[in-house]
This record gives C-alpha cells, structure tokens and sequence, in this order.
C-alpha cells in the first residue's frame, strides 16, 4: 500500500556531473530503509525526487503504486518529509506553528504533538527564532511526525540533536512503523545507532546504488571471512572466493565476502582450503558493511556493481 | 482542506503575521489621504513625498510576503506540507489585492474630495487599480524569483528609479492610454506568477522572463493614463467649431507700404469668450499685372489679453454686460504687418489687384469650472477642481486676491492641462458687470502625486485685474459683497489653416 | 500527560553487528530460563518492545514467533502475550541452528590446543554459571524452573 518503488532516477544538476546515475531499488510497505551514503552520494537528491520535490530527469519514484511527482504525494498527505535545510515559517511559537499545521494534516494527532514535545524537551512557548540548530530541527521533526504520514522521509535527521533525543527521535520512529506501518526512507550518517531500527538499506556511492536490500538477508550475503595461512592457501582464497574488499597483513587475509557470488559456509570453506591454520566467517555491522562498499567503489568500481 | 480553505489558511497568517507592517502601509494612507485633500490645513505643506512611501511600504509587504512562502527556494517549508501549489501563490495574489483595496479605499476617499461624479469615480478607481497592481505584482514576480531581500530590494529600487527618470521625460507630453496592454500584462504576469509555484525548477530562462515581466509591470504604470473628471462639457456651453471663427479682410482702398512693410488690416469675429490663436500668416500678392508676390509676417500674434474684449463666457449670459464686444459675438480687428523685399518694394506697392491671405487659426473656448463667493473662507469644489478664496483686497486703488487653487491632473480633448492655463475673473451681479484677473508665474504650482496614479496640482496663486481694464471699473468697493470669483478651464476646440481674399478697389 | 520509555522484564542490550532477532531471542530465552520471568507473567508486547529497543516492529514480530513458537511464550488475541512454562521438546531444526556456533567453538579449542573432555567441561561450567545448578544433562521437562543463583531465597 505504500510501498516505495525507485525506478531508474537519473537526476543530473546544472552543468555538474550527475547526482543520480539510473537508481533503482525498492521498500516494502512498513519498511524502515536506510539510505546510506558518504557525503554527495545523492542521498538529499533522491529523497528529494522521491518526495517529489524534484523532478529527476529521467525514471520516477512511485508510492503505493502512484507517481510521486510534482509533489503528488506530499498534497494528498501521504509523505512527510523532514530535512535539515528547511526552514520554518515566521510563526512567533511552536505553539502556533502547531496549531496553523493541525488543520492541514487529515491525520494531525495532538496528543502526539505534545508527547513528542515534552519528550524532546521543547515548550509551546518557545520562539522559534530562538531555538538553536538542534531544537530547530527537533521542532522540524515534530511536525513531520504528528502529522502521522503514510511514507515518512527523513534527510540528517539527527544533525545537531543530543544523545537523548536522538533516542526520543528513533522510538518515535519504530511506535510509528508499529502502531501505523509508516514506511519510512531515512538518510543518516549515524549508521551504528539506527542499524538495529532498519529493516532495509540502501548504499549508495557517487550516485549510484551498490547494495540494496533487507537488512537479514544482506547479513546472510556479506560476511566477514578471515583465513590464517601460508601464501598458497591464501592466494588461492583470494582467487576463488567472490569478495567485495580484501585486506593483507603478512599471513592474514580478511574479505568481505559475496555469498551470492560464491557460497560460502564454514564446513565448505574448511574443506575446500584445508590447508587454513584457521578461517571464521563473522557477521558484518552494517557500518562495516557500508565502509567496504565506499571503500571498494572507490578503488575498483566495477567491481563494486551490486549483483 | 480544500483548495479554498488553504488559500484562506495561508492568507489569514500572513495577515497575522504582518499585521504591524498593514498598520504602517494603512497609516501612510492615511497621511496620503489627509495631504491630498488638503485637510488638516498644516498637512499640505509637509514636503516629504508620501506618494513614494506609499509605494515603497506596499513593495516591501508585498516582497516579504512573497519570500515567506518561497516558491522556489529548496528550503521553502509549504513546499512539504499538503498545501497546493497554486493555493499558495493565490493567497499572495489575495494579500495583493488586500493592499490593492486599502489603496483605492484611500483613493475613493480622496476623490469624492473633489466632487467627482460617482460615474467618474469608478471610472477613477477602475483607472487607478491596473496601475498599482501591476507594480505590486511586479514586486511580487521578481521577489518570487529573487532569493533574498536584499536583492528583491535592489531590484525594486532600481526599476522604481527607472520609472522616475521616464516619468520626468514624459511629462512634457501627454500620456496615451493603454488599457488593452495593461490588462495583456496584468494577465500574464497573474500567469507567470502562479506558474512559479507550480514548477518549482529554476531555469535560468524562467527566471529571466519572470525576472523581465516583473520589471516591465513595474515601470509600465508610468505609461498608464492619468486620471481626472471627465469631460466637463455639460452642453450649456455651445460646440462651438473651428468655422465659427470668421475672418475678413475689410480692404476697400489700396494697402499702403511704409518702410519695407504693408500692413493689412484683418477682421476677426468670435464668438463671446473665444481666445484665437494666429500663426504663420502669409499674403499672396496678385499685381494688376497679373504676377504675383508672396510675403511672410514674422511672429506669431495672440489676441487674447492685449486687445480687445475676449471674455469668459458666463451662464447667465444674457443678464451679463459684458465689457466691451456687443451679443454673442466679439470683434476685434487686428493688422497685421507684412515684409516687403527692398527689390520688390516698388513693383508691389500701389499696384495690388488682389489679395489671398493664409493663417494657422487655433480656437479655446472657456469652461466654467468654479464659483468662489470672495468672503472669508469660502470654497468651492467641482468634478476635479477645489479653490479657496484666502485673502481679497479691493478698493479703489487695489484689486488683489489670494486663491488656493487644486485640481485633478487630466486630459480634456487630448490636452493636458495645468494651473496656468486656468483662467480667473471676477464677476459681479448686481452690476452686471465682470472682469478679467491674471496671474503672475512667481508662484509655480507643483504637481503631486500621493496616491498611485493619482495626479493633482495645487498652488497658491494671487490674482489681479488686467490694468487696463482699471480704468473702466467704478467703485470697486461695492464688488466685495456681491462679486464671485469665476474659474475656467480653456479647452482647444479646433486648429486648422484659413484663408481670406479680398479684392482692392482703386 | 509525561511519556514514559517502556523498559523491558528482562536485560538485553543490542549490539550492531550481529542480528538483532538472534541476540533478543537469546536474552528473552536466557532471561525465562533463568527465572528472571516466571510462567504466566506478562511479556511485553510487539509495540513496547519495538520501542524500548529501537527496533523494526517486523524484526520483534521474528522474536515473539521464534520464541512462541520455541515454547517460551505464547500469544493470546485479545489478552496478550505471557510467558509460558518452557520449551518443549527439543527438535532437530534447533540443534542445527547450534552447528555453526558448535563447530565454530570446537575448532577454535582445537586450535588452541584444548582437549574434548576440557572444552565440556568448560560448556558444564558456563552453563552453571548462567542458569545456576541444574542437571549436566539438563532437562526438558516442563518444570525446568531453577531458583535463582542469588541471595534470595527460592519461591
């Protein structure tokens, strides 16, 4: 119902190379994805074509089946959208912003608005040319999230927010998923903090998508797989196994290993290259994950096309 | 919300938020209104040019508004909420036209000092409306398409200084109305507008058209017509044409040379209160030999003032005794004086057959526009024309009157006029009996406008009578009581070549 | 009206890296065995659970299923999710989730040098010390409540 389909976005900005090179990848209705990208990649971008902020210049976005161009969605009330960058109308309170805003919003919920102010530490009375960055951005985030969007889209959302309200933002998040089924698409550079909140991610380098998917089903497919050995074994690892980064130090070899490519399982590898003194397969972090995909585009992109 | 409800949304905070900036812009309305109708007395000497304030204080809300609600800024916060696009820039346009109506409330209030009729006063406000709204809405395109408010300042003042300097070029001419270009621009600047919500891209073509439109609509409300009472022509003054004027030349013996020149007397009849304008004459000479001699007069003669009784005319012309001229009529013979080369001068003198003469005749009649009864403060108004007598003197030795004298910029059959080309008499009616007051240029009328398009002149001017009419008025004393002071507006009636023919008998 | 962050019956504290359904699962079983939630005491919900860990609802949603249906809780519509007795019967399908970790463990004694009956008497150890004093063959009856290894004394 409200699941995010990204259908070849190429968006390319005045005479500059291009932003997004035919990007393609999906959410499934109730998904919390994460877009993940060093900084530049094109994630403010793509969320913004998705919004329908902007129109890319060839593809389209399209949630629950309808084209999200032209700011389609964000009229009808289905996407709500918070980035960093925006700035508030000239309402003297947060108090009133609110209340001009609750008419708009079919789904308005007061009550939330109030919970999510005191959780974030805000007052009604506060003014907002007072608030400094993080509370502005708070402030940002409570509109977006009282008014309960189908589709929340989130750009730097913890830009400049403290610790705690960080948390505050994140459970927001997931009651929303939970009591709703909000879809929500979420750009962050605080990989390690949300990882366990995502159930889907995306990576992408200089505009282009390396990896996308559930998040389960990418711990299945990249491990971690470190071999101790003599050079042969080694070399021979190297050769066959499909990795994604590989790392040397003396008799150590460390990959970030593709088991789509090249299966891989515990028993299979140490029957393979017995000759190993020892080989584990870890689980990635998925900021592990997304520093050997920058990593790997950098140095040998085509090496790095998602499968 | 429907589409209606978020204009009215967005429209009610913006007035919320810029109530203050509203009081301001209403107050220099006010102080507008107050200078311009002359009331309280001390406003009208203030020197400060309200007109441009009000101008300016419009621009500035109008700017700041527009730029609250970007439309095309990534950071523009309605572009994330569930607001429509074109609901947005339509409650600009709303907020617009709010300022729009304050200005022609102010504008109704000011005119109906002047005593227009209620046809010429929408005919006024229709004429004022086209001209601030395309200067709102030109600020309003070019804040929309300017990021921030120093360079929607900019811009402004550069467009408005524009404006100024053509203003100041024009108005030695008269203003043609362009009605049909107006509402072209007015419609298609609504258009762009909206448009620039709507898609929110930025390319450097759309910026520039919208960009170009915006300063066009700025300074085009300089070319918009002026606007006045109409045509004060309400039939009890004859249409009169240029054929009235009937001119002759009463030649009965042969014209004489004198010194290199033959003077040829001309015969003008008027009817009553005509100022005859002559130019450009010239005399075909046929000699009884049959050639002929073409002569020129130099100079250019008014008759009007120097000689002969040229008067306004008056409603009640038939109680009146005019001075000088009999009935409906006046007439006045002139000569004029024409070159004789030294070569030709004893071929032509003494041997003329005939003669052709050709003139440039231009006619204005006079208009009534204004009785002032000359005690104390007594005022007048008329469609367009306010007078108050401040000060009369008159005795035996001294005719002088003081006349605080305004009147609404306009355009009466195609002429522009102005105060100096007012014509002033006094007339008294129980003597029957009026004469002719003019006045000296010291005392310059200046041509304000407060309100957008709204033009009007006012000065102080002191009057006195033409001194050889001196010798003919008789116990002045007396007109104190019953005398008016009459103000009429001169009105072209026609110009055109005439010639005249005559045949000398020896 | 004061928000309040729900805060779990039992600890568990996430670490990224490893999935997050496996390291709940493994804190809710450890903390139902342990006695630290008792047979008929409430479990918390879907939605508390997301929210005091931050996690995607459809992952918690993974949890309660595994746990449901591992015989550690069960799922009422309408009255909520409680803690149940304990876990069945072993089957099969479990103890070959075990087989990675297992071998994993057994190759890594190997390589240090340790021998089969040390490294089980490490896993005995290990066991004792985290569910207390039970059986070395530890049981799969019902009534597998161990008291816990504290100062309190037993219900």
């Amino acid at each position: 119902m409200t699941d995010i389909a990204i259908d070849a976005v190429s968006y390319r900005y005045r005479r500059n190379a291009e932003a997004l090179h035919d990007v393609s990848f999906g959410a499934p209705s109730g998904a919390i994805l994460g877009l993940l990208g060093s900084n530049g990649a094109g994630k403010t971008t793509l969320l913004q074509c998705c919004a329908g902020l902007r129109a890319p210049d060839s593809g389209r976005v399209r949630i629950g089946g309808a084209d999200s161009g032209s700011r389609a969605l964000i009229v009808s009330g289905v996407i709500g959208y918070v980035a960093e960058g925006v700035r508030l109308p000239a309402e003297r309170t947060l108090g009133q912003l609110e209340r001009w805003l609750a008419p708009l919003h079919r789904r308005w919920d007061t009550y939330l608005a109030t919970s999510l102010r005191e959780r974030f530490g805000l007052d009604a009375s506060c003014r907002l040319a007072t608030l400094s960055r993080g509370e502005y951005m708070k402030a940002s985030l409570l509109c977006a999230l009282a008014a309960q969007p189908r589709v929340l889209l989130m750009d730097e959302p913890f830009t400049g927010i403290d610790a705690l309200s960080k948390d505050e933002i994140l459970r927001a998040m997931v009651a929303s998923a939970a009591a709703n089924g909000t879809t929500v698409m979420i750009a962050s550079h605080d990989i390690a903090e949300i990882e366990s909140a995502l159930s889907h991610t995306a990576i992408l380098t200089a505009g282009r998508l390396r990896v996308a998917g559930a998040l389960e089903q990418l711990r299945e497919r990249y491990r971690r797989v470190t071999m101790v050995g003599d050079e042969d074994v080694l070399a021979a690892f190297a050769r066959e196994q499909a990795w994604l980064e590989i790392e040397r130090a003396g008799r150590i070899v460390s990959i970030v290993a593709d088991g789509e490519r090249t299966p891989f399982d515990h028993g299979m590898l140490h029957r393979r290259f017995d000759g190993a003194d020892s080989i584990t397969v870890e689980d990635l972090s998925l900021r592990d994950l997304f520093a050997s995909v920058v990593r790997s585009a950098r140095t040998a992109p085509s090496r790095a096309e998602a499968a | 919300m429907s589409w209606w409800s978020q204009v009215r949304h967005v429209f009610t905070r913006d007035l919320r938020r810029t109530w203050m900036a509203l009081g301001i812009y209403a107050l220099m309305l006010c102080v507008a209104v107050a200078r311009a109708v002359e009331w309280p007395p001390m406003m009208r000497d203030a020197t400060v040019a309200v007109g441009v304030l009000v101008v300016l204080c419009a621009a500035i809300v109008v700017a700041v508004a527009v730029l609250a609600d970007h439309p095309m800024r990534a950071d523009a916060f309605w572009a994330i909420q569930p607001l429509h696009a074109s609901a947005v820039a339509t409650s600009k346009l709303v907020y617009v036209l709010l300022l729009l109506l304050l200005c022609g409330l102010a504008m109704l209030v000011t005119l109906s000092s002047w005593n227009l009729q209620p046809l010429d006063l929408g005919r006024a406000n229709i004429g004022v409306f086209p001209v601030f709204a395309l200067l709102l809405l030109g600020v309003a395109m070019v804040a929309a398409v300017c990021m921030d408010v120093t360079r929607v300042g900019v811009v402004v003042v550069a467009a408005i200084g524009i404006a100024f300097l053509i203003d100041m070029r024009l108005r030695e001419s008269t203003a043609g109305t362009y009605w049909a270009l107006a509402l072209l621009l007015l419609l298609g600047s609504t258009v762009l507008f909206v448009q620039r919500y709507r898609d929110r891209r930025s390319s450097r073509m759309a910026r520039g058209i919208v960009l170009g439109t915006g300063m066009v609509a700025m300074v085009f409300p300089v070319f918009a017509a002026r606007i006045g009472p109409g045509d004060a022509n309400d039939g009890s003054v004859p249409r009169h044409t240029l054929d009235e004027v009937a001119l002759s030349l009463p030649v009965m013996a042969m014209p004489t040379c004198e010194n290199g020149r033959l003077i040829v007397p001309l015969g003008v009849v008027a009817p009553l209160g005509w100022r005859i304008g002559l130019m450009k004459p010239s005399l075909d000479v046929t000699l009884d030999d049959g050639a002929t001699v073409s002569l020129s007069a130099p100079g250019w003669m008014q008759l009007a003032g120097s000689q002969g009784p040229m008067l306004p005319t008056v409603r009640d012309r038939a109680n009146v005794k005019v001075i000088g001229g009999d009935g409906d009529h006046s007439a006045q013979q002139i000569q004029i004086a024409f070159v004789v080369p030294a070569a030709d001068s004893a071929r032509t003198c003494g041997r003329i057959a005939r003669l052709a003469m050709r003139l440039w005749v231009t006619t204005t009649t006079g208009t009534e526009v204004l009785r002032v009864p000359l005690q104390g403060q007594a005022r007048a108004v008329a469609p367009g024309f306010r007078a108050r007598v401040t000060a009369a003197t008159l005795d035996d030795a001294t005719v002088a009157i003081t006349a605080r004298v305004s009147m609404l910029s306009n355009e009466f059959a195609g002429q522009r006029h102005d105060l100096a080309a007012l014509d002033f008499a006094l007339l008294n009616h129980e003597r029957g009996e009026m004469v002719r007051l003019s006045s000296p240029r010291s005392d310059a009328e200046s041509s304000v406008s407060e309100l957008p398009g709204l033009r009007h002149m006012a000065s102080t001017l002191d009057l006195e009578p033409y001194i050889s009419r001196m010798a003919r008025l008789s116990g002045l004393q007396s007109w104190r009581d019953s005398a008016v002071l009459i103000v009429t507006l001169p009105v072209e009636r026609g110009r055109g070549w005439r010639q005249v023919e005559a045949v000398v008998s020896r | 009206m004061y928000h309040v962050t729900p805060m779990l019956p039992f600890p568990v504290v996430i670490q990224p890296g490893e999935s997050p359904v496996k390291q709940v699962v493994f804190a809710a079983s450890k903390a139902i065995l342990a006695g630290v939630l008792r047979a008929g005491d409430p479990f918390p919900s879907v939605r508390e659970m997301s929210e005091a860990l931050k996690l995607h609802p459809n992952t918690v949603q993974k949890v309660v299923a595994e746990l449901a249906r591992d015989g550690f809780i069960v799922v009422r519509p309408g009255v909520g999710t409680v803690v149940t007795a304990g876990p069945r019967a072993p089957d099969p399908d479990r103890l070959r989730v075990l087989d990675d970790s297992v071998e994993q463990l057994v190759v890594e004694a190997r390589r240090l040098g340790l021998g089969r009956e040390e490294l089980v008497s490490a896993v005995d150890a290990s066991w004792v010390a985290v569910f207390g004093d039970a059986r070395r063959t530890g049981t799969h009856d019902a009534d597998l409540r161990v008291p816990r290894p504290s100062r309190r004394s037993g219900r």
